[in-house]
């Protein structure tokens, strides 16, 4: 079934949160990547970051109300949901103890071809992460496919 | 507590160690760096489902994957693919700062699956005060398929300038200005 196209343009609110070590040592567990610049305080004051600093994916761990803005807005069946396209821009590094602010926002929909599933819809959605400084840390773009059935 | 008791990191394995640069002078188009991640197992999707909070049940139920999805069965998230390819950048990169990463996933990995990830220097340029290079990043799983393709930018700084003893000349030495 198409999505609703009149998602374009709806948004989450802003969602605050604390990054803590804990969520940066459980992406770390599960992609079984132990940089010590991510894990170890001591190695990573040493180095140019001047403490540990977020592995390159951890925006992914931020979609306060994705699955809301998903399921309510796009009318998405999660389980023809697939993973196209995903682009990250990196403004300033992301610490444990940051206070972060997202949201996420659909800023395309449509219906293409596709070569493997045929006809489907398609939506993106920008993440964006900001400080309470209002300064952008890191930035988003993620392409979804939905396949008919 | 130590890190590696903390997350209960597996005997043998490598944990990547502190590095001097890369620096910008250091790397030459064609370059090519390669990590080989151990295969998928289902305990890990789920842990990368509880990491990132994307509990689709693509991930991780089976029957409704196989069921509603028709995907036969339950898949790794695009994301994770992606993760090993950071991991490949900042074990190369250390502390050298990523701009710009992007990947698109071309291939359903699934449970089993083994991805090599690998990086290659495309470019390399100054642009305003950052030095940037520019790599393309591919995965493939055990059978050689491409699961993920992608592309990563990154600033690596050049080594301080200085004048070596044997490069000193005698024109080099400074007058003293007499004033």
């Amino acid at each position: 079934m198409p999505i609703n196209l009149n998602a374009l343009g709806a948004e989450t609110p802003w969602s605050r949160s604390v990054v803590t070590q804990d969520r940066i040592d459980a992406l770390c567990s599960c992609l079984g990547d132990y940089n010590p610049l991510f894990l170890n305080e001591e190695v990573a004051t040493q180095s140019e970051n001047k403490g540990i600093v977020a592995p390159p994916t951890f925006i992914n761990c931020f979609r306060d109300f994705k699955t809301a803005l998903v399921l309510s807005e796009t009318e998405v069946d999660l389980p023809l949901l697939l993973h196209g396209e995903q682009v990250i821009r990196y403004f300033k590094p992301v610490r444990p103890g940051d206070v972060v602010l997202h949201k996420i926002k659909v800023i395309d929909a449509g219906r293409k071809k596709s070569k493997t599933y045929g006809e489907l819809s398609f939506f993106t959605v920008l993440i964006k992460l900001k400080n309470e400084a209002d300064e952008r840390l890191v930035e988003a773009t993620q392409l979804f496919f939905v396949r008919d059935n | 507590m130590d890190f590696k008791q903390r997350l209960a990191v597996p005997n043998g394995v490598e944990v990547v160690q502190k590095i001097e640069g890369p620096y910008f002078e250091d790397i030459h188009i064609g370059m090519e760096i390669e990590l080989s991640k151990p295969a998928i197992t289902r305990l890990q999707i789920a842990k990368f489902a509880g990491a990132s909070g994307d509990f689709n049940p693509s991930h991780v139920d089976e029957d409704i994957a196989r069921d509603i999805g028709g995907m036969g069965g339950v898949f790794a998230h695009g994301m994770l693919g992606m993760g090993f390819m950071g991991q490949l950048l900042t074990d190369f990169l250390w502390d050298r700062p990523l701009r710009l990463f992007s990947t698109k996933a071309t291939l359903i990995v699934r449970p089993g699956d083994v991805l090599i990830c690998k990086a290659s220097v495309v470019k390399k340029w100054v642009e305003d005060e950052e030095n940037i290079v520019e790599f393309d990043l591919v995965a493939v799983n055990q059978k050689g398929e491409v699961t993920h393709t992608g592309k990563a930018e990154a600033i690596l700084p050049h080594r301080p300038i200085e004048i070596k003893a044997n490069q000193k000349r005698p024109y080099l030495v400074q007058h003293r200005v007499i004033g």
